[in-house]
């Protein structure tokens, strides 16, 4: 395959992760800080490597910023999942699936933690102590969700997908 | 990654996760029961302001709210988002954060509230103000 294929490829990869991202963060809207989008950026990376699937995270966070608003807190979303990819990348040789598991649950736990690092910066210590504070039972529920959904279903995706990337590999 | 090292992993998690608990305990939240007589004022940008008072013995201004619209004409719309009620209308007039980029901001005692409304303690003599601001 020339270069050009190869970037036309990676540009499809992209775009179709970041399509099945926010499809994804779309279907479960409804259910408070219940989300599949910490498995699929974890699976992701594990799969496609960090530049594309870091490519599809600030994607990710520039579509979601066009849909709601942007806002103070957008800086949050351009930093949060690339944080993500990189502690999955630092992680990338473990095989468990416990191992992918515990980072998607801390992530879910301290995901108001990290963000409020911004909040601070915004409107100070005080205000963003407080609201950390009263979002913390939406990260308990965050992380332990995070834990269970990741435990179910990284080792059928790592393995559908590595599948897929197999095959079309075969192909050229 | 080793057994032994997962375990330690999981510990840790359990850890954070009391002592994140341990910190909503102490710092969050706390509503308070008894009578109290509230006052509730709603600003929106261009409208006439409205005030009611309440005499009540809610202990959040969820509650607040849900029995101001069985006694008066106040009303109000919202979803369920990540992190509790998101107001998204109050006496019919909507605030769109994407459109027009207003949302309702809760005041509580002239200070910008740290809660939303569904953990936000409810005290004899409190003034809650639903402000339709604009971001800047």
């Amino acid at each position: 395959m020339g270069k050009t294929g190869k970037q036309i490829r990676s540009l499809l990869t992209i775009a179709a992760m970041v399509a099945i991202v926010e499809t994804g963060k779309q279907l479960l809207n409804a259910l408070p800080n219940i989300e599949v989008v910490t498995l699929l950026f974890i699976v992701f990376t594990k799969v496609f490597g960090w530049k594309k699937t870091l490519a599809a995270a600030l994607l990710f966070a520039l579509l979601e910023c066009i849909w709601w608003g942007f806002g103070t807190w957008s800086i949050v979303y351009f930093y949060m999942w690339p944080l993500l990819v990189w502690f999955t990348w630092l992680i990338r040789k473990q095989e468990s699936v416990w191992a992918y598991a515990l980072l998607a649950g801390a992530f879910g736990l301290l995901f108001g933690a990290f963000s409020s690092v911004a909040s601070i910066l915004l409107v100070g210590f005080k205000t963003a102590f407080a609201w950390w504070v009263s979002g913390i039972p939406y990260d308990l529920i965050h992380g332990g969700s995070n834990l269970v959904i990741c435990a179910l279903l990284y080792q059928p995706l790592v393995s559908a997908l590595t599948r897929i990337v197999n095959h079309y590999g075969s192909l050229h | 990654m080793k057994n032994k090292k997962l375990i330690v992993w999981a510990a840790g998690l359990l850890a954070a996760a009391a002592v994140l608990f341990g910190i909503y305990k102490a710092f969050g939240p706390k509503t308070a029961s008894g009578s109290k007589t509230v006052t509730v004022i709603v600003s929106p940008i261009s409208e006439a302001e409205s005030r009611y008072e309440l005499n009540t013995e809610a202990e959040t201004l969820l509650q607040v709210m849900d029995e101001l619209t069985k006694v008066s004409d106040f009303t109000y719309e919202g979803n369920d988002g990540g992190y509790g009620l998101f107001i998204t209308s109050i006496n019919g007039i909507q605030a769109d954060y994407s459109t027009t980029a207003t949302y309702w901001a809760i005041y509580v005692n002239g200070e910008y509230g740290q809660f939303g409304a569904d953990q936000q303690p409810v005290n004899d003599g409190d003034t809650f103000s639903f402000v339709c601001e604009t971001v800047e």
